[in-house]
């Protein structure tokens, strides 16, 4: 079963002098371990968008059914939360317990879990984002450092085994290895349990590199929704709207430039440097 | 639920009251509540209903807000007029029933002390509604210099005021990230009782006060990177200068407390 987006429209503060429509008719779909990349320039409703995933905000008109369940119904609502995870940016400022364990155990908690299930599953979240619980467990949340704290933030979601992760910008902020490894560990929850991921960047590689199918925002309404191949082939579009290129297909295009025949577009780096490796051996 | 806190709000304009110098509203908004306070029969309460009705009109604030600065203060008007409604000793009884009593003296009290809560609320909402709170803790600032002599520390006082309000709208969009990241996570502000509802703003007013003195900190370091060293030798790009218009505002408000006062001595 899907998260389904059907027709919605938000407006915030209706009715009033100030209501400001922020999106509208956007329907999509997130299915079941499905990777799921979300961009568009600052202010063009992703973060509105993703609040709607998970029932914190609801529609104006429209429909957002998880799994089958309206998001509407206020009864149902625990159960949305518990099976959308949602990961805000910074979520490091979120933490607030005296230790790392019961920080993270705060989302199985709510959830109404017996204690030595809500340790068990702490314990392997802990695990799973690279924080060992036989050093982390029993340390401040506010000792750690900034990586660290970011993990143990995520780790809070992940202990609620959520069966959809939603993620606004995971990565700003941290250093380029810090990166490599939230992406990672995305990846492996997408393979290893089948979560389905909806991720907001602003990095086109990245959402090149591992998103299914990306979603464009622009001013409120859905620009595009396709394959980063349907996507990237784009580009003039895409820049209207105030967004880059992945750094390989702007490559191509300035390689094109300077008279480079390359037959079809790249949008992934790995994918580009090895057809230049090959050419390159090729015209030896 | 943190959007509609019209207290202390600012709305930009260009009307009259507007223009005025930030001292003269502020030292008109104490004779004001002088005013209101001087007032004790009950038609006299017609002046300041006057006054008010016409500084909203110079000010050019439509009528929705001040029903709307009123709004947080209504069950505050209820429970003032009720307590003394019935707490009031008086002599003339207007009705009875068992032990409660209700005279004409605790009615023409609470209906004193109503009025006057409506009127000092609505009158000062016009003074935030019109001067931007960097104004605003100007003025303070300037009436406050006097005071330097003493050792006092005006600009301080000032500075802190404004990073103060500066910050309001900041702590609220905070507050409401934190709230939603924890909703996020089945937390559940809206059940229980007292005691639990208090404990289950724990998971907020933590990060709230970490986010809160880290901004504070990098405030002070951005504002010592700059040089920035107090009141002492300070030169400011605003100056203030009085106008004809604040003469004229002042004349009015004196006219007003001036015909009270002679109003409330003669024997009518």
């Amino acid at each position: 079963m899907p998260i389904l987006v059907e027709r919605l429209s938000h407006t915030y503060l209706p009715g009033s002098a100030l209501a400001y429509p922020a999106l509208s008719d956007i329907s999509l779909a997130v299915a079941d371990g499905e990777f799921l990349g979300i961009i568009g320039h600052t202010g063009s409703g992703k973060s509105t968008l993703i609040q709607h995933l998970n029932g914190l905000l609801l529609p104006t008109d429209g429909n957002v059914l998880v799994d089958g369940f309206n998001t509407r119904e206020k009864k149902l609502r625990k159960k949305i939360r518990s099976l959308v995870g949602m990961v805000f940016q910074y979520p490091e400022y979120q933490l607030f317990e005296e230790t790392v364990e019961r920080d993270v155990s705060f989302g199985p908690k709510n959830m109404g879990l017996e204690a030595p299930e809500i340790h068990e599953r702490a314990f392997e979240a802990l695990r799973l984002v690279g924080l060992p619980p036989e050093d982390f467990a029993e340390k401040s949340p506010f000792e750690l450092s900034g990586g660290e704290k970011r993990r143990a933030a995520l780790a809070g979601i992940l202990a609620m085994r959520p069966k959809y992760l939603v993620l606004d910008e995971p990565m700003a902020g941290l250093d380029p290895r810090g990166r490599r490894e939230i992406l990672a560990l995305i990846e492996s929850l997408r393979r290893g349990q089948n979560t389905g991921i909806v991720m907001v960047s602003h990095s086109m590689d990245d959402v090149a590199m591992y998103a299914d199918r990306i979603a464009v925002l622009d001013q409120g309404s859905l620009g595009m929704l396709g394959t980063p191949e349907e996507v990237f082939s784009r580009g003039d579009e895409l820049i209207r709207m105030g967004l880059n290129l992945p750094q390989a297909t702007r490559l191509v295009r300035a390689l094109r430039e300077r008279g480079v025949a390359i037959e079809r577009d790249y949008f992934r780096m790995d994918e580009l440097s090895q057809e230049l490796i090959a050419r390159w051996h090729h015209d030896r | 639920m943190t959007a509609n806190i019209s207290l202390g709000q600012y709305l930009p304009g260009n009307s009259a009251v507007h223009r005025l110098d930030p001292r003269t509203k502020i030292l008109l908004m104490v004779v004001y509540i002088v005013i209101v306070f001087l007032v004790r029969t009950l038609w006299i309460f017609a002046l300041p209903v006057l006054l008010l009705i016409a500084m909203f009109l110079f000010a050019q604030v439509p009528a929705s807000y001040f029903l709307s600065s009123l709004k947080p203060m209504k069950w505050l008007l209820v429970f003032m007029f009720v307590i003394n409604l019935f707490a009031t000793q008086g002599e003339t009884v207007l009705f009875q029933w068992k032990f409660i009593r209700l005279t004409q003296e605790a009615l023409e009290q609470a209906v004193f002390i109503t009025l006057r809560l409506v009127l000092l609320v609505a009158g000062t909402s016009i003074l935030t509604l019109t001067t931007s709170p960097i104004a605003l803790t100007d003025g303070l600032e300037k009436l406050m210099s006097p005071l330097r002599k003493l050792r006092f520390p005006a600009h301080e006082l000032a500075m802190m005021m404004t990073i103060a309000l500066r910050f309001i709208p900041t702590l609220l969009e905070e507050t409401d990230r934190i709230q939603k990241a924890q909703m996020a996570r089945g937390a559940d502000f809206e059940s229980g009782n007292l005691f639990q509802r208090a404990k289950s703003m724990i998971p907020i007013l933590v990060p709230l006060f970490v986010s809160a003195f880290r901004r504070a900190d990098e405030l002070a370091m951005a504002m010592e990177s700059r040089c920035y060293h107090g009141g002492e030798g300070r030169t400011r790009m605003r100056e203030l200068h009085f106008h004809v218009s604040d003469l004229f505002a002042a004349l009015l408000l004196c006219a007003v407390l001036a015909g009270i006062a002679v109003l409330e001595k003669l024997p009518l």
